[in-house]
């Protein structure tokens, strides 16, 4: 052994090498599997991201595109890569949003709307990519925004809607009041006709600001309360006793015919359930002629329960069918106005047989009647 | 096409681009005029006029591109025939540009006079039409043939409907002569988005020209 030493050293150091080779080995596997595991990472967080992530380099030809990009221009990246974003996507505001970063070298905010492949609108996000100091090229997020700013547009038109239907029966009160305050109430003829007027227009207005507040508690989901068992005929019931008072004056007859024996339980909300049967019950008999009937029965078929409300009155006009549910949609405006009408009553029924996942159908024939059926999943 | 010059590259690069943000533009157009159209909304339309001045401005750079590239690069026949045919399609999207907006006045001619009929056959030409540029572009971009040669289908298609359209209308006209102020601005917008089709297949006819290197004009529409 001690005849030659240095071999001894020699092994140890071998030996030494060896384990340091193996560990280094050993680090560079671990090191490559986790940046294989970041990459893999990295590409899942974009594979699954709502969002449309599109990178470019500097020259701006398209390096990156997420399946949320592929969706939104129906294309698939392999075609998208190393074209330019007017060539690869057809579009000049996300071509030319990416332009300005790269000039800027900052980040950039923009909203962006699309009409091709179809109508959306994005909040989009472009920024440098940089390498030290080195431009890399832009990448961009796209964030769809398309039914925040379509909800949006209908608030700003129901609120639009609302204020010119308030200021109607408002506006017809002060000059009403003006009127009287004005010598009027002196005048026996006259005062007492003014006064129905007004009285007329305050409960036109008390209606239609219940109405709005029934829509809006419809709406927030999270106040609706629970659904509990509703026994149908009872509530069909208590909504005629409600009209009928109405529906004698004007000498329509309300017939009550119930195809199902027994007890009909539906899962819901009671109240709300109540006011869209006498929704319908108004209109059944505010679109009447005196000696008409509405006949409001009901039926099952599997599971499935429907409830009908039909008319033997004007019937609507097929062109408008289609709009009736919408808010503040009238035939007739003047008339429905006239019958003390607020043009919510088919809203809030389609907007109640929403939360119980129901539906509501309609059939009208002009001059002859209409049938509305609600149907509840059972 | 292959150069030594990196910087013609990139100016060719650049016209490609600015020949592709046009066809981008008049293809929102015909959609927004034709929309303008279906919804009777004249905001719509006026917003296709004004728009319309910036396709006269691209033609305007394309043009100077081009007249730039010729006079200071001296390309080579290849690249003269991509030259001149940028500058051909630049002046046919242009026509495409200016149908639009024929398309958006007939949108405020009509006002809110109601439509005779519901429009559907309308808005398929204009997706049509859409479709044809959108060949043309793929086309002009990969300088492919095929997809050149797949407008003329288009086109075929195109001529049918405008065929049906202009029966049914006149037809409606010929019933109820008070019907033929309203019923006009529909036939005369058939007829724009057919021409829009015929600048189309120009732009088809200049690509198979490039990469053929011969004149297919008049040919294949049989
Ligand atoms: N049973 C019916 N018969 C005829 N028309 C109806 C009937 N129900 C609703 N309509 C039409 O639908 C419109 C919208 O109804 P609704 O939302 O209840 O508002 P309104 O307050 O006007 O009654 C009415 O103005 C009327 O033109
Ligand atoms: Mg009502």
């Amino acid at each position: 052994m001690s005849k030659f030493p240095f071999l001894i050293t020699l092994t140890s150091k071998i030996e030494a090498l060896e384990k340091a080779l193996k560990e280094a080995e050993q680090k560079t596997a671990e090191t490559l599997s986790f940046l294989e595991t970041q990459r893999g990472l990295a590409g899942t967080i974009l594979k699954s991201m709502n969002e449309g992530v599109l990178a470019v380099d500097e020259k701006g030809n398209i390096v990156l595109a997420n399946p949320a990009i592929e969706k939104t221009f129906t294309v698939i990246e392999p075609e998208l890569l190393g074209k330019t974003v007017r060539a690869g996507l057809r579009n000049n505001e996300i071509a030319e949003l990416i332009e300005e970063v790269a000039k800027a070298g900052k980040t950039i905010e923009k909203e962006i709307s699309i009409i091709v492949p179809i109508e959306k609108t994005f909040a989009a996000m472009a920024s440098p990519l940089k390498e030290g100091e080195e431009k890399k090229g832009v990448v961009c997020v796209l964030h769809d925004i398309t039914e925040i700013r379509k909800l949006e547009q209908y608030r700003t038109e129901f609120v639009a809607n609302v204020s010119h239907e308030l200021k109607t029966p408002l506006t017809s009160i002060r000059s009403y009041v003006e009127t009287l305050l004005n010598g009027a109430i002196n005048d026996k003829e006259h005062n007492l006709v003014f006064l129905q007027k007004i009285e007329k227009h305050a409960l036109n207005l008390s209606q239609l600001i219940e109405d709005i507040l029934e829509i809006s508690g419809l709406e927030s989901k999270a106040q609706l309360g629970p659904f509990v068992e509703i026994d149908l005929k009872k509530t069909i019931q208590k909504a005629i006793e409600t009209i009928h008072i109405k529906a004698d004056k004007k000498g329509i007859e309300i017939e009550r015919k119930c195809g199902i024996s027994g007890t009909v339980y539906v899962l819901g909300i009671e109240d709300h359930l109540y006011r869209a049967i006498l929704n319908l019950l108004d209109n059944a008999v505010n679109y009447s002629s005196s000696g008409g009937k509405v006949t409001v029965s009901c039926s099952q078929d599997g599971k499935k329960i429907s409830l009908s409300v039909a008319d033997t009155g004007i019937g609507i006009p097929p062109e408008h069918l289609p709009r009736i549910f919408e808010r503040f949609y009238r035939v007739d405006t003047a008339r429905s106005r006239e019958l003390g009408g607020t043009g919510l009553g088919l809203a809030i029924v389609k907007h109640v047989m929403n939360i119980h996942n129901g539906e509501v159908e309609v059939a009208s024939e002009q001059g002859k009647g209409t049938v509305f059926t609600l149907i509840f999943p059972g | 096409m292959i150069h030594q010059n990196s910087l013609f590259d990139t100016e060719l690069g650049e016209l490609k681009e600015t020949v592709l943000k046009m066809g981008i533009l008049v293809q929102s157009l015909i959609q927004k005029s034709v929309d303008s159209l279906k919804n009777q909304d004249p905001k719509l339309a006026q917003n296709v006029i004004d728009d319309d001045k910036k396709v006269d401005q691209l033609e305007l750079d394309i043009d100077e591109k081009c007249i730039n590239l010729i006079a200071l690069r001296e390309p080579k026949a290849t690249d003269l025939r991509f030259i001149t045919m940028a500058m051909r399609i630049g002046t046919d999207l242009e026509r495409i540009g200016d149908l639009a907006e024929d398309i958006a006045e007939r949108t405020i001619e009509l006002g809110n006079q109601p439509l005779v009929k519901p429009l559907i056959d309308l808005p398929k030409m204009a997706q049509l039409a859409q479709e044809a540029i959108a060949l043309a572009l793929d086309a002009f971009v990969t300088l492919n043939v095929e997809k050149a040669r797949l407008i003329w289908a288009k086109e075929k298609e195109m001529d049918q409907l405008r065929d049906k359209v202009q029966e049914e209308l006149e037809e409606i006209m010929a019933k109820d002569a008070s019907t033929v102020k309203r019923a006009l601005p529909l036939l005369l917008t058939a007829r724009h988005l057919e021409r829009i089709c015929d600048h189309a297949t120009n732009i088809a006819e200049d690509i198979i020209y490039v990469v053929e290197a011969r004149v297919v004009k008049h040919q294949g529409k049989s």
